[in-house]
This record gives structure tokens, sequence and C-alpha cells, in this order.
């Protein structure tokens, strides 16, 4: 049994359903992301998926394989598991790591803070009603529902009472009518998916 | 349908009034079949394999076989009384397997035919 | 992905919810014992405060020869020599009698607990010792956590044919999971959506039982095999097979066939046959069996642990008269079959152990994939009938026993500690675990909100974890240092990992948003 043959395989294994994880396109779509635009080179992701797993039964031994593959079955879910938002923001910040790394330590104390507030409240809440699903939300999630919320609000306040806008923004025998903020396209698209939850 | 079958079992006898009693309680059925039907024909399919199981190289196959396979074989008869969509069919294939294995069993217990582990 | 009719898919779905509703919970408390189970080893070693990788690594035939010549013969009809998580000596001689309590037959004999470096006997036993724990079992709480795991602390047969039933389940739950499926392939990489909605509900669920599905059956089936083989399947072929006739059968299976020769002479050296059985089928040794010890018909069995890429262990076989290698036996028969290879391949596939902590970790996070499984899947239940009294009380149940049988894990291990000064773990350390249990059930009963519940039982639950160490020191445990000092590594670890879960607990309580019941959803 080769311990570093068999991590050599799970992470190539990893790295091939990371890829066909990012690109799928059910996944995308019911995250309401934009379909991948490029090659999601499927074949050679599916190769590096099983190649491994191959190659050990005819290289390595049977416990290697059978590790790979039991490895596999549940990091194969972690990969999957993670939304494609979360996992966004996660490259956003190493990419933001990479480009200043003296704020290195700064980063990662607030990102393990953060992880552990979003994976141990989901780990908690597996099989338990009643948990607060707002809680376990992405920080962009709830910054992006906080601003619809805000336009909503605005848009109800607007109907509900034309003469208050007058009286506050026009003057006597003048009526000025204020222009509200466009929505954009892809909040509404955003707003659609957080409301059905179904793509 | 339940009418043609009792009409046909009226005519023809007792093989139709057995599908029409079937069809009348298609849900005592399913639960026959597929509770402790299934457990007594998985029961007798090991029971029966030492005595038509080649014993292999070691002389121990037609003994380890139903031991480990046990799990697996009420597995596969379990999923067949559940999917199975023809009940009279499913209750006849159920009776068969029992009776044509519990015959070997019976028959291996008596010594008229033996296991090959002795 | 298989194509089934609305009538198969209404069936499917029904044996799939009710069965995992009738039996969900019973099944979850297998599953999330044996996720402890795996790391049994482990947790003897820590719970006795000192560590050994059992190997029989030190001479051993001085001991074994000097104790024979004070047995009567007839113990020297079996000899069993092994060593304990806590690096103790076993040497077990005994034959073969019926025990008058349970009319079986059974192994009676003196059974001698020796400090392996300097050879002094420690203890000394007599009796049908397989049921004497106390002589032989260096941790009760390991003992405890794997019955309660095995045959869910039931007596003979009952627990076995429960636990083999609710593996049975467990398989009839995953295969028609898979059936049920239509876009198993397509629904791989979807995550739960957000929104918290039913949809939501089920993505969790599907998404860890899609991923999980082979190891789903494989330790459902492997599990099944155990508790039914020696309980159900084994009699019932042995009395097709051999007439019944039960010892005929375990001696055609496990026994090489051997001409009597009962003269006696001196006993082959085990230390020159410990160091051969490793050039012939490499390390470690665990276990050594030896027939007829001092004849002339003697045999040596050694019992070489998985290691070096083999799943399974190996069996080597010598003379016991004159120390010759007689050959490499399978676990069942006497020539390689693929019968010994299936046999071969349970253990391994449902505990994990081939590859020491590396596998065990895999194994463990398995075990703890398929509780996920379980607990999402009733949780999607309770949701889809929450407006109905009954499944909300369902719902509470599921809550509590999701905490409650950790806690009472917990419980089993604070009562161990407890009741070490006094001597008696064995009758504490199960209490233990239904005082933690029934304090949970108690909770449930009282609490009127489900969230406030849940976090109560977290807080609990994380305390429970960041005491165990103190309380282990406080008993008068092995040291920090004294365990590093001897190697040692499990009690260090194990006290590591207790306060770090229970730290990161106890921290992120309080991030873990405010609780509240979901209202009743409109239906998808």
């Amino acid at each position: 049994m080769s311990v570093l043959a068999s991590t050599a395989a799970i992470a190539v294994t990893l790295a091939g359903i990371g890829r066909l994880a990012a690109t799928d396109p059910k996944r995308r779509r019911s995250f309401g992301m934009q379909p991948f635009r490029g090659n999601r080179q499927v074949v050679l992701a599916l190769t590096a998926v099983f190649m491994p797993g191959v190659l050990l039964l005819a290289i390595g031994s049977g416990a290697d394989f059978i590790a790979w593959l039991g490895a596999i079955c549940v990091a194969g879910w972690a990969v999957a598991a993670v939304s494609p938002w979360r996992v966004a923001s996660a490259w956003r910040w190493m990419a933001a790591v990479a480009a200043a790394p003296h704020r290195l330590l700064v980063s990662a104390v607030a990102g393990v803070r953060r992880l552990a507030a979003a994976v141990l409240p989901r780990s908690a809440r597996a099989g338990i009603p009643g948990r607060d699903p707002v809680g376990a939300a992405d920080d962009g999630t709830v910054a992006r529902i906080a601003e619809l919320e805000r336009r909503v609000a605005q848009l109800e306040a607007a109907l509900a009472a034309p003469s208050v806008a007058s009286y506050a923004f026009g003057t006597e025998g003048e009526r000025r009518v204020t222009r509200l903020p466009a929505f954009q396209r892809s909040d509404l698209q955003d707003a659609k998916v957080l409301r059905t939850g179904d793509r | 349908m339940v009418e043609q079958v009792e009409v046909r079992a009226e005519r023809r006898g007792s093989p139709y009034r057995l599908v029409a009693a079937i069809e009348r309680h298609p849900l005592l059925t399913r639960w026959l079949l597929a509770g402790p039907g299934a457990l007594i024909a998985a029961m007798l399919i090991m029971a029966a394999m030492p005595v038509w199981l080649p014993a292999g190289v070691a002389g121990i196959d037609n003994i380890v076989y139903p031991i480990i396979l046990a799990p697996l074989i009420w597995a596969v008869v379990f999923m067949y009384a559940v999917l199975e969509e023809n009940l009279p069919r499913g209750l006849a294939v159920a009776a068969a397997v029992i009776l044509v294995k519990g015959a070997i069993v019976a028959l291996s217990v008596t010594g008229a035919i033996g296991g090959s582990g002795l | 992905m298989i194509p089934v009719s609305q009538g198969q898919m209404k069936r499917l779905t029904t044996v799939h919810g009710w069965s995992g509703v009738v039996l969900g919970l019973l099944l979850f408390t297998v599953v999330i014992t044996g996720t402890v189970a795996v790391f049994a080893h482990e947790i003897a070693r820590w719970s006795a405060g000192s560590s050994s990788n059992r190997a029989l690594d030190r001479p051993i035939d001085g001991i074994v020869r000097g104790l024979a010549e004070t047995m009567p013969r007839f113990y020297l009809e079996d000899t069993n020599i092994w060593r304990t998580d806590a690096g103790d000596l076993m040497v077990f001689f005994h034959a073969h009698a019926t025990n008058p309590e349970t009319g079986e037959p059974d192994e009676y004999g003196t059974m001698f607990r020796v400090d392996p470096d300097s050879g002094a006997v420690l203890a000394r036993d007599e009796g049908f010792m397989w049921h004497e724990q106390q002589a032989w079992e260096p941790s009760a709480l390991r003992k405890f956590l794997v019955d309660l795991h095995v045959q869910l602390y039931m007596p003979d047969p009952w627990g076995l044919i429960v636990t083999g039933l609710l593996g049975l389940l467990m398989m009839a739950a995953a295969i028609s999971g898979f059936l049920m499926h239509r876009h198993l392939i397509r629904d791989l990489f979807v995550a739960e959506r957000p929104g918290a909605r039913l949809v939501s509900a089920r993505d969790r669920h599907v998404l860890a039982s899609s991923w999980s599905l082979p190891f789903a059956i494989i330790l459902a089936f492997t599990g099944s095999f155990f508790s039914f083989a020696f309980s159900v399947s084994f009699p019932i072929v042995a009395q097709v097979a051999f007439g019944g006739d039960q010892e005929a059968m375990a001696k055609t299976l496990f026994e090489a066939p051997v001409a009597e020769d009962a003269r006696p002479v001196r006993a082959a050296d085990l230390d020159a046959i410990r160091a051969a059985a490793i050039d012939e089928a490499g390390g470690p040794l665990t276990f050594i069996g030896i027939h007829n010890y001092g004849r002339a018909d003697a045999r040596v069995h050694v019992w070489h642990a998985a290691a070096d890429g083999r799943l399974g262990f190996t069996q080597t076989v010598f003379d016991g008269a004159d120390g010759r290698f007689l050959g490499i036996k399978p676990q069942v028969g006497n020539v390689p079959s693929i019968g010994n290879d299936l046999n071969a391949l349970m253990w391994p596939l449902h505990v994990g152990d081939f590859a020491g902590l590396f596998s065990k970790a895999i194994w463990g996070a398995l075990g703890a994939t398929t509780c996920f499984v379980i607990l999402s899947g009733l949780r999607m239940w309770v949701r889809r009938r929450e407006a109905e009294r009954l499944w909300r009380g369902f719902g509470r149940a599921v809550t509590v026993t999701a905490y409650g049988l950790p806690i009472g894990m917990v419980g089993s291990a604070h009562a161990f500690f407890l009741s070490l000064p006094a001597g008696d773990p064995i009758f504490w350390t199960p209490l233990g675990f239904v005082g933690g249990a029934l304090a949970s059930i108690a909770l449930g009963l009282r609490a009127g909100d489900d969230g406030r519940l849940a976090q109560l039982l977290w807080r609990i639950l994380s305390f429970g974890f960041l005491l165990l160490p103190l309380l282990r020191l406080a008993v008068g445990g092995t040291s920090w240092a004294d365990a590093i000092a001897g190697g040692h590594g499990e009690v260090v670890s194990i006290d590591l990992l207790l306060l770090l879960a229970g730290g990161v607990m106890w921290w992120a309580r309080n991030s873990s948003g405010s609780y509240r019941t979901a209202a009743a959803e409109p239906a998808e």
C-alpha cells in the first residue's frame, strides 16, 4: 500500500471532478450563472477522474484502489456540495491574496472565521428542522438580497404615495417626477432564482 | 378487468379464481411477496446452494458462496418482488422458487441427495 | 437512469421512504456507532492510557513455554497468544467444553496477562474466559462502543439479527434510491440550491446519497454478512451440507487435516517461528494459535495483519514440533480459491483498517457521509409533512436522536473514566450512555422550540467534548508528558481532537444564527 500513490491519485481525480463541477451546465443554471463559455474538456476531465483508479489497479495494489475509491466518494461529494458562489468567492480571495501577499495573514484569519461560521452551522443543520436558512447564505448573497429589498421598498413607497412624492419634491403648482433607479436584468434573474430556488 | 377474470374463473376453475383473488387484494399480495415471501425464498435459495454449486478447487466454494451472498440474494428477490408489475406472475415465480429450492433442501436433509460438503 | 413505470416508481418511493422512516433512526444508530468503531483501537489505547500496535514483536517463547509447563495437558488443546491495545501479552490455554449457562460449545481454560518485557505474570484467570471481558479487554469503553454497533448491545442472537436486518434495509434503500433517481449523472454536481426550500432539502439528500452510493451498498452488504454469517447462515448451510454438524463444517472451512500423533515432544521455538513467518509473509504479526502444544502433531498458525498493500489478514502455518514452514493457509479452505478471496474481502471492505489511519480516516468519513444521508432524508420527509403534528413530533425525534447518540457516547466515555478508580467500568460505561441518551430525550420532550433544542444539545455536546480530556487526566490518566515520552501517540492526539472539536463547536454556537421553526411552505 502506497499512501503517496493513493494520495496522488485522489488529487488527480479530484482535479477532474472539480473541472466537471465548475463547468457543469445544470449546476451553473441552478445558481443563476451563465453557461460555461469555452471548451469543457469533458474527455480530459473524465480521464483525470478514472485513469488514476485504473493505474492503481494495474500498477498498485488492491488496497490502493479501494482507498482511492472510498476517498473520491467522500471528497467528490465535498467538491460538488460547495456552492459555485462560494467557489467563486474563494477564487477571488485567492487572487486578491496573490496580488497582495502581505495581507495573507489578515485574510487567512478572516477566511477561517467565515469558513467556520459557514461550515459548522451547515453540519449542525443537517437533518435538523428549524435553522435559519439565510444565516448559512453566502455573504455576497446576503448583500444582494439586502440591495434588492431596498429597491423593492423604494418602488413600493413610490407606487403607494405619488402625492407624497410631489409634496416632497415638487413646488406649489409644479410637479417633479423623481426617476427611480432602473433594475438590472441580472438582479431580476437572481430574484427569480432565490424566490423559486429552481431552474 | 377483475370482472372478466371472475367470469373466467367461474368457467375454468381455481387458477383463475386465484388470479381474481390476487387482483382483488393487490396490496396484501405485494406485502406478502416482498415481506415473508422474499425472506423465505432467499433463505431457501441460500440453503439449496451447497447441493448444486460446484465445490471448486478448495472444496468449499459451495459452502462459502451462500454464506457470503445471502444478503445479495435477499436484495435481488426483494427488488424483484417490488418491481414485478404482473402480480400473479410474481407470485407464481416466488412459489416456484420456494417449491423447487425447498424440495432440494428437504431431499438433502433427509439424505436422498448429498450436499458435497461431507 | 433506468426507466421505471409509474407503478414501479410509486412502489420504490414507498419502500424507500417508509423503510427509512420506520427504521431510519435505528439504522442511524448502527451507522454512527460504526463510524466511531472504525477507530476502536485508537479509542482503546487513548482510554487505557497507553498504546501498542499489538504486534508480537518481542520474544515470547520462554514465557509461553514456562506457562505451558504449569498447565494440565487437557488445556493445551488450543493456545492463543496476542497482545492487547495496552501492550500486555495475553496467553490463553484452553480446551472445548459445553458451557452450562448457554448449553453451547465454548472454550474453557486459563488465561494469563503477562508483562511482555519482563515476563512477569500480571493476572491469571480461569473459566469460560471469552465471557470474562475484564480479564482481556483493556478498555470497557471500546468494548461497549463496538458492541453497540455490532448488536445494539442486545443479547445474542437477537442483536445480530436486528443489525443484519438493518443492513438489508440499507441495501434496499440504496438500490431503490438509485432506481428512483432518473437523472443521477446529470444531478451529480448540483449543489444544494439556495433559499432553503424543499428542493434544497432534496438536493442535499440526493447529492450525498448519489456520491456515497457504491459504499452504501458495500457497507450494508458486508455488515449484513457479518451479522448473519454465524447467527443464521452458518447453521442453515451446516444443516444442509453437514447434517447439522456445525463443528465438522468449521473444521472443513478453517482447519487443515492433520494426522493424529499424541506423542509428547519439545515444542518448536516460537521466536524462530515468528522470524520465519515475517520472512515468508511480512509483518506485523498480531495473533498466534497453537493446536496441541507439546505434541508431535502440533500446528502453529500465525496471523499477519493487513500491510504492504495486502487488504486482509494472511495466515502462515508451521509444524509445532520442528518449526518447519508448512505454507500460507487461506482464511477458508486449504488451497487458494475464489470463495476464500471473497471471504477475505469482507472485513477490510467493512472496517477499512488495511492501511492504518489513512484508510480509517476515509472509512470514518464514509460513515459520517452515510449519517448525513440518513438524517437529510428524514429531514426531507418531515419538511414535506410539516403541517401535520405527528410528523413535527417525528422531526423532534430526529433532532433528539441526531444529537442524543453522540451525547450518549460521550456520556459513556465520561462514565468510563469516572468509574475507573472504583474498578468497575464494565458496569458503569453502558449506564453513562443511557444517562446521556435519556437526558437528551428529556430535553426533547420539554423543549418548546426545535431551534432552541438543537442549540442546547449542541452546547451540551461541545461541553462534553471539552471536559473529556480534563476528566481523563483528573482520574489519573496518562499525562501528556508521559504519553509523549512513552510513544503513546493516541493519548495526546485524541485529547487534542476532543479539545479542538469542543472548542470549535463552543465558539461557533453564537455564529450559527438565530433559530426559528421553518414556516410551512406552499407545495412545490
